[in-house]
């Protein structure tokens, strides 16, 4: 039998079109099965409200940092390969152009935890050429290490300095095996405890705080974070940048 | 007619029988699956064996999209029964042999995947 050109064309056609979908019809669809937690915290916009009255003494603070990068398996690495989810800077660190020359003393010499913002506006998701990092429905900037290329072009575009890249293998600080690791060459940061949320359980950071950090949902007028940031003055780093942080510092 | 036939083609069968041997040796020998360490608890996997045998590949990537991306960890199984998506929490809870059962097939077919990279392997030999 010879095939016309016509004919060779219209079925090489055909099978472009029908092969794929058969092939994926093939594959049994795991994906689909896969539901949201029944027991999972939900929100329209997570967010947290950090006094850091409450935080002023070393230990405390410590403590969070302890708590969050001991699950995450996060390594303690020095000088400017560091890698931190939650890291402590000075009052003019954490919010340039706040303080001035006569600032209250007891403000000048705090010292602020700082983590991601997980932004309304984030800037790292929008130049992260393979969609390693996004913004869930729930406000979360989440990061997939499983696509990080490790380009870096998120890192330069938070203005926060809230992302850490990878530049050696961090196995050796392997200690809790329920969290996986992150391999040399990827960006990492917090990741507000998205699992922990899904098991119904507020972030790492939240219980160790023993109340000065609080939670909850910007959309819900009732939620934690929404009466005590209307009880009290709350500020935003670098706000004017517009990326609407979601992490509010009351000073 | 070729030029230098006789070094051409002496050689073009050289190459062929280099190239091709390997696989001719192997050719018609029956391919003998690895010996799997059984899994740790007495449950049956999460679906049947012979779609995990051939599909946990398709699997484990539905898996880490659900639970990264969408935020979707729970399983429902084609059999009733629900799981956590978790690989550490659920797969290699039960498959906690890597030696014996991920690696020893993988070793076989050449696969070499990077799960491992970051996710912890489990300890026991």
């Amino acid at each position: 039998m010879i095939l016309s050109r016509r004919r060779f064309l219209g079925l090489a056609a055909a099978a472009v079109t029908t092969l794929p979908a058969a092939a994926a019809a093939a594959v049994a669809d795991f994906g689909g099965r896969c539901r949201t937690s029944p027991g999972a915290l939900a929100a329209g916009q997570w967010a947290m409200v950090i006094d850091s009255r409450r935080l002023a003494r070393p230990e405390r603070r410590a403590a969070v940092i302890a708590a969050c990068h001991a699950f995450h398996n996060v390594p303690d690495l020095p000088g400017p390969r560091r890698v931190a989810w939650i890291e402590q800077h000075s009052f003019a660190e954490t919010f340039p152009g706040l303080p001035s020359a006569f600032s209250p003393a007891n403000l000048a010499d705090r010292i602020f935890l700082t983590l991601c913002n997980h932004c309304r506006n984030p800037p790292c998701v929008r130049v992260c050429p393979t969609g390693a990092t996004f913004r869930r429905q729930d406000g979360i900037v989440g990061m997939d290490s499983h696509r990080c290329i490790g380009c870096r072009y998120c890192m330069a575009a938070c203005p926060f300095g809230a992302r850490s890249f990878n530049f050696e293998d961090p196995r050796p600080a392997a200690v809790n095996p329920v969290y996986p690791l992150r391999e040399r060459g990827v960006v990492e940061k917090c990741t507000f405890c998205a699992g922990r949320l899904s098991e119904g359980r507020l972030p790492l950071c939240v219980e160790a705080a023993d109340g000065a950090i609080a939670f909850g949902d910007l959309a819900d007028p009732a939620s934690s974070v929404r009466s005590l940031l209307a009880e009290n003055f709350a500020v935003r780093r670098n706000p004017g940048l517009g990326t609407e942080p979601g992490v509010y510092y009351i000073l | 007619m070729i030029y230098n036939a006789g070094y051409v083609l002496p050689g073009l069968a050289l190459f062929a029988a280099l190239v091709l041997g390997p696989f001719l040796l192997a050719a018609g020998g029956p391919y003998r699956p690895p010996a799997l360490t059984p899994a740790e608890k007495g449950v049956s996997c999460i679906e049947e064996r012979a779609v995990m045998a051939a599909g946990h590949r398709v699997l484990l990537f539905a898996w880490r999209d659900a639970a990264v991306c969408r935020n979707s960890r729970l399983y429902l199984a084609s059999d009733g029964r629900s799981w956590t998506v978790s690989l550490e929490g659920t797969c290699l809870a039960c498959h906690s042999r890597k030696a014996g059962f991920c690696d020893s097939c993988h070793a076989a077919n050449l696969v070499t995947p990077s799960c491992w990279g970051c996710h912890k392997a489990p300890e026991k030999p």
